[in-house]
């Protein structure tokens, strides 16, 4: 619709734009939260989440990327990691809202994988991002993906190359 | 129970939520930002979660993040499509309003304003117009889906307000996106809002300089 992709073809329809992909496949299997103060309050994490993900994104495409990873680790970080943390530690549940995993909880933990890898150690002051972390990586879905064929590799310079020249 | 919205005085990302309160029937209340140590002390008090505004209380939330608070609203009126695939529909098509409405945003911070309308004309215009145009040809009730207002249909009218006020007859070739424009800026209560005391003006550079220093 947007010329852009993601494209996913599902229940007849032909969606694109990411975010709302996601959410209605979170709508669909009651992963959107229980309630309507639920519901706000997990779209509201997810969009505090999403804009901490989207901060590693240009790593391996921008020309830049020490200075993106630099800004990471010295303004985002401080940023955002603490903000999750005291979520965390007024959950009950572990999960970031309710009882259960919503979609809120996964795009927190696609980030803090990014962080984990491009900066091991990153989450050692934090005890309940790392233990999110570790649980959401453990649920039997999310480990068999991660484990599965179809988890993607980080960016690769001819990755890049072959997506500029699909783009441009 | 009030409804209150903190913003900066002017439209950026609060006008969003403006809208769909105006389009939701809520009446609210309105606390500016007067200056960094407000920004400070709001920020302390824990109620901006990320740090940002705008914020509404609600429903006895604090909700921040403008389009998790529109689509909030959206849900709680039925302004969010009918079945999941109006839904999916409608949250898509916001997304891509919400990408031609961001393009607006700089008009007054960035330096080169000049340059960025020029971009707005040649590039944006030519890769959304046509796509708003053929969505609202393909669907008989003159909305972007199904019978009725959803909050696509906010995100657009208020891109199109800022295209038609920064490129005057820039519409007139997209008939109708066109009579979208005029059929959504006729609806009582969105009327209501355009005419009344809430609806912001456009970013002047007194604006400008007193939400940069808040910011800083």
């Amino acid at each position: 619709m947007f010329m852009q992709v993601p494209l996913l073809k599902i229940d007849g329809m032909k969606l694109v734009q990411s975010q709302a992909i996601c959410r209605f496949l979170a709508r669909k299997h009651g992963l959107d939260g229980v309630t309507i103060e639920d519901k706000a309050r997990v779209d509201m994490i997810n969009e505090g989440a999403r804009d901490f993900l989207s901060k590693y994104f240009p790593i391996g495409f921008a020309p830049n990327t020490d200075e993106v990873k630099n800004e990471i680790k010295t303004k985002h970080f401080s940023r955002f990691l603490p903000i999750f943390e005291k979520l965390l530690t007024d959950s009950s549940s572990g999960y970031l809202v309710g009882e259960s995993l919503t979609f809120a909880d996964l795009t927190l933990f696609e980030a803090l994988l990014n962080s984990e890898e491009f900066f091991p150690g990153s989450l050692d002051g934090y005890p309940k991002l790392k233990t999110f972390k570790t649980m959401v990586g453990s649920l039997p879905r999310i480990k068999a993906y991660m484990e599965g064929p179809q988890r993607k590799g980080v960016p690769t310079p001819e990755y890049v190359q072959h997506c500029t020249s699909v783009l441009y | 129970m009030a409804v209150e919205l903190t913003y900066f005085e002017g439209r950026g990302l609060g006008e969003s939520v403006r809208f769909m309160l105006a389009a939701t029937g809520t009446e609210f209340t309105e606390t500016f930002l007067k200056d960094k140590a407000h920004m400070t002390a709001l920020r302390n008090d824990g109620d901006l979660m990320f740090m940002q505004v705008p914020l509404l209380k609600i429903d006895g939330l604090k909700l921040v993040q403008s389009q998790a608070i529109c689509r909030h609203l959206a849900r709680k009126h039925g302004m969010d499509g009918k079945t999941p695939e109006d839904k999916a529909r409608v949250d898509m098509i916001n997304e891509g309003a919400r990408d031609f409405l961001s393009k607006f945003f700089p008009i007054g911070f960035a330096p080169n304003t000049e340059a960025i309308k020029e971009d707005i004309k040649n590039k944006h215009f030519v890769r959304f117009l046509p796509i708003f145009e053929k969505l609202l040809a393909g669907n008989s009730s003159g909305y972007l889906v199904g019978d009725g207002l959803t909050y696509a249909d906010v995100t657009l009218f208020e891109a199109l307000l800022n295209a038609e006020d920064n490129i005057p007859g820039c519409l007139d070739k997209s008939p109708k996106v066109k009579a979208f424009k005029a059929k959504i800026g006729s609806l009582p209560r969105i009327k209501a809002y355009l005419e009344g005391p809430q609806r912001k003006p456009a970013p002047t550079p007194e604006y400008v300089k007193h939400a940069m220093s808040v910011l800083s």
